[in-house]
């Protein structure tokens, strides 16, 4: 991922209008990468971004910079290496040049700085990690900065992750290793090409050439297998051992002035595997590290769980389309309880039982308080046309015993407008559960007399 | 083609048949009352992922007069293979006909190829004059389920069991005001088995209900989390004019600063309600839970609260595990003085922040003018009340039938410190109050372990 997607995808997701709907869609219709979110953001925004008549995105100016930042970066780098190695490498002919120098600026001191690096990687999780502040890419970068003040300004209206920044300065820090050490070992190629150099080793330190071929020997440990041409051998290191006192060189040593310059390809090696190829191994990782970071902060930015959610969640619609606020009605309705006046006779010309089995009415009837000569039931298991014929037969003042508990339906209704043309009056009477019966309670009752409320029939009346 | 399956939930009038869509569709405007007949046309509730339709449910009136649909179907002696039709050329020949316009509704779904859900009240006795709605509904020829809905507290369950036994192969019992997931994803593998076609759909189903219910959970836990998170931060200054405030001026920064988080936690549970699709519910804010019992009142404490016991072993604990960590670094050298220290000075510290809420500082001169400033929460048990509050309301919300209509009610001699948290949530909630209470980056951190660590709660108590 490119830091230009990175500040692309801050914006339009800061100002997305699209609502939950149209982001699923879009979602649905990337179903290949839907379980991955860094995927789907980065398809999103690449058809979202809109691109100038140059084709570049907002995100691409704004990064612009930084990119040339870290062009010019490499090159100094470069160009720091050239001349390090020019000035490491200078002979004039009167005095051989020490290795060790160049050992010492080629492959131990960016071996100090990797250490460096290692350190700033592992503390990238902290939120304070000062130690990029010692990376000379933080501080060229603040200075190239300084210099594009202009883009400079640009590219501060976004906001990147701290974290981003820890890996970008890591990373660009060992693509300047990479480029410091191609320049030395480009300048130590250029001088060995058009100038002879007599290598030889010197130091105060009491070292025998042979505890020194020992170092040599482990320093070449990559390549003394398949390049052993590169490897100094015993004979060379202890002819080029060299001492400044008195001031002039060793007679033997001139004698052997051309196999001096038999370290080259050993210091060219070193140079490849410790400057150039170890750091290369630290910008792979470096690389990895940025790359995640970078997507991690885009999965962080402002709005963009939100966005990611919206695609990749299912639209889930359990309701109608259209049903209204029917609740509030009905709860009004539910609260209204009527009150009736009629109160139930000791006894009664008829006593019906509606869906009422026959041998249990008179005992209903009993545990209300009242009785009759006269019993009918209307059982629920008997056809329309029996229910109707059975009305024929009752006569006077007539109680209806109903379940309380069942509530009154239209074929009720019909029984009891059939039933006023027999009846003087009728009177309703919801009664409660087995086995005890007796009178509903007033919940029930209260649901039989609005239902006659709301239904009057002519001769009747609810207890 | 569509072979997503419709399911008409029928029965007698004000046997809990919207109740049951309600609770299925997890809808709290469907018309739900005691009023016979409230329900007047068949209403299709469609559950729907990605504008996918997995099944529908149809809300329809009660049979109003069975036993003459009946006596018209039975007139012509039909035989067993084309009662279905018999029931489409009634449904075709009455349409437009008043007398029969609940059967026309409820049967037109039902010949139009959906499946039955025959609702009863268990909680009734059976009678007889159910058969003639259930020989309608055998009539019809289409798969069938008898849905056993106890109302009240009486059981004539087994009664019932005997009767549906014979008109229906898959009798279930559902009470929508207290089924819980489980049942709910039960019943609907019921359905599933209903007949061998409609089985894909409703698996699906099931599988999209499971993931809608985490993304709930997930959902609620965050904003739980952003929400102690954000109240635990807040601050709230007040320009003054000397350097040190009247006691009314404290009393209105005081005033404000806990408004702002009364403010914080409604908006949570609003959101929390949206989360779980109890959109009506907000409009009785007013009379919702907690009404009696505000964020800072004394009987809030008490109830979701930790003791101050509790605060003080915490935060024993807690300084104790710090001091340890020195005397691990001295390898015991120290004779564990540092653990003893710690944990004398993390309970002390733990008993003096119990109830305070929070600083008043008096922050520099600016412009000839003095501002004073309360916040963030110092209180130890503050962030306690306020979780609880809201992991109560979610619990209550999440497992809220969307058939019911009454108000919720607080059962107050329960303590909710206890009723969700147990140990380990508490040591490791506590811990991460502490950071939170920090407000630094490290609690911004610490607010996505406490997420995780709600989420793991919610999904224990509502995932049953």
């Amino acid at each position: 991922m490119k830091l230009a997607e990175y500040f692309d995808i801050q914006k339009l997701a800061q100002k997305n209008v699209e609502d939950k709907t149209a982001l699923r869609a879009f979602g649905l219709a990337h179903r290949a990468i839907l379980d991955d979110p860094f995927a789907l953001l980065r398809a999103w925004a690449k058809k979202r971004v809109e691109r100038d008549s140059g084709g570049s995105t907002p995100g691409e100016r704004y990064a612009r910079p930084i990119s040339e930042i870290a062009f010019w970066s490499n090159a100094i780098a470069f160009g720091f290496g050239v001349t390090a190695a020019f000035a490491l490498l200078h002979y004039n002919g009167k005095e051989p040049v020490n290795l060790l120098y160049y050992l010492f600026a080629a492959v131990l001191l960016p071996l100090l700085t990797m250490v460096g690096s290692i350190v700033a990687m592992l503390r990238t999780k902290r939120a304070d990690n000062a130690t990029v502040h010692f990376s000379p890419a933080y501080w060229l970068q603040k200075l190239l900065g300084f210099v594009h003040r202009q883009r400079r300004n640009e590219t501060s209206a976004y906001c990147i992750d701290p974290t981003v920044v820890d890996w970008m300065m890591i990373r660009r820090a060992q693509a300047m290793g990479v480029s410091y050490g191609i320049g030395v070992l480009a300048g130590l190629l250029v001088t060995i090409a058009l100038h002879d150099v007599a290598f030889v080793w010197s130091t105060t330190l009491s070292v025998d050439p042979e505890a020194f071929a020992r170092f040599v020997k482990i320093l070449a440990w990559p390549w003394r297998d398949w390049l052993p041409q590169a490897v100094p051998s015993a004979d060379l290191i202890a002819q080029s051992r060299y001492f400044r006192l008195g001031g002039r060189i060793d007679p033997t040593m001139v004698a052997n002035a051309a196999r001096l310059g038999a370290w080259w390809p050993f210091l060219a090696m070193a140079t490849a595997v410790y400057t150039i190829g170890l750091r290369l191994v630290l910008w792979g990782i470096s690389y990895i590290g940025y790359t995640r970071a970078l997507r991690k902060a885009t999965l962080r930015l402002e709005g963009v769980e939100t966005i990611l959610e919206a695609m990749r969640e299912p639209t889930v619609r359990t309701t109608a389309e259209e049903h209204g606020d029917k609740r509030a009605d009905v709860d009004t309705v539910t609260t209204v309880s009527p009150r009736s006046d009629t109160a139930l006779k000791p006894s009664y010309d008829t006593i019906v039982g509606w869906a009422c089995e026959a041998e249990k009415l008179p005992a209903v009837a009993e545990s209300i308080g009242v009785t009759s000569q006269h019993y009918l039931t209307i059982e629920g298991s008997k056809t329309h046309e029996e229910k109707i014929a059975t009305l024929h037969k009752i006569s006077g003042e007539t109680l209806f015993v109903v379940k309380g508990w069942e509530p009154p339906i239209a074929e009720f209704a019909d029984i009891l407008e059939s039933a006023t043309e027999y009846a003087s009056r009728i009177v309703v009477v919801p009664v409660g559960l087995p086995p005890d019966y007796g009178m509903a309670d007033e919940k029930w009752l209260g649901v039989w007399r609005r239902w006659l409320q709301a239904h009057p029939i002519n001769k009747t009346e609810v207890v | 083609m569509n072979t997503a399956p419709a399911f008409a939930v029928v029965g007698h009038p004000n046997k809990g048949k919207s109740a049951i869509v309600s609770a299925l569709a997890m809808d709290d405007s469907v018309a739900v009352s005691d009023v016979p007949g409230t329900t007047k046309h068949h209403t299709a509730y469609p559950f729907e992922v990605d504008g996918e339709r997995l099944y529908t449910l149809i809300d329809t009136p009660g049979f109003q007069r069975p036993a003459e649909v009946l006596e018209i179907l039975q007139k012509e002696p039909y035989p067993a293979d084309k009662r279905p039709e018999a029931v489409r050329a009634f449904v075709h020949r009455y349409k437009d006909n008043p007398r029969f316009a609940d059967e026309i509704e409820l049967l037109t779904p039902i010949v139009e190829g959906a499946g039955i859900i025959y609702v009863v009240d268990g909680s009734k006795p059976y009678g007889s004059e159910y058969e003639a709605e259930m020989e309608i509904l055998r009539w019809t020829g289409q798969p069938s389920m008898a849905l056993i809905n106890r109302i009240d507290e009486s059981d004539f369950t087994e009664a019932w069991r005997r009767a549906l036994s014979g008109y229906f192969h898959i009798i279930r019992t559902f009470d929508p005001m207290l089924a819980h997931f489980g049942q709910h994803l039960a019943l609907l593998e019921s359905m599933a088995q209903m007949d061998e076609r409609w089985t894909p759909s409703i698996k699906r189903s099931i599988e999209s209900f499971v993931a809608y219910r985490k993304r709930q959970i997930v959902h609620s836990a965050e904003t739980i989390a952003d929400t102690v998170a954000t109240a635990l931060c807040h601050t709230e200054s007040a320009a003054i004019a000397s350097e040190r405030p009247t006691e009314s001026e404290k009393e209105k920064l005081l005033r404000r600063y806990k408004e702002a988080l009364r403010g914080m936690e409604r908006h949570a549970k609003k959101k929390i309600e949206a989360l779980w699709n109890h959109t009506r519910l907000q409009k009785e804010e007013d009379t919702l839970v907690l009404e009696d019992y505000d964020l800072f009142s004394e009987k809030s404490a008490e109830l979701f609260g930790l003791t101050r016991k509790e605060i003080v072993a915490a935060g024993a604990v807690t300084g104790g595990i710090s001091g340890a960590g020195i005397d691990l670094l001295f390898l015991g050298h120290t004779l564990f003085l540092g653990g003893i220290v710690g944990a004398i000075g993390g309970g002390a510290a733990a008993y003096f922040a119990f109830e305070k809420l929070s600083d008043i500082e008096i922050l520099g001169r600016k412009l000839g003018s003095y501002t004073m400033r309360t916040g963030p929460v110092k209180s130890r048990n503050f962030p306690y009340v306020l979780l609880n509050r809201l992991l109560y309301h979610t619990m209550r919300i999440a497992t809220l039938s969307h058939a019911k209509r009454e108000t919720l009610h607080l059962d107050p001699d329960t303590r909710f410190a206890e009723r969700y948290l147990d140990e380990s949530d508490r040591k490791a909630i506590e811990k991460l109050h502490r950071t939170m209470q920090k407000c630094d980056e490290e609690a911004q951190k610490a607010r996505e372990a406490y997420a995780e660590r709600l989420k793991a709660v919610l999904e224990r108590e509502l995932l049953t």
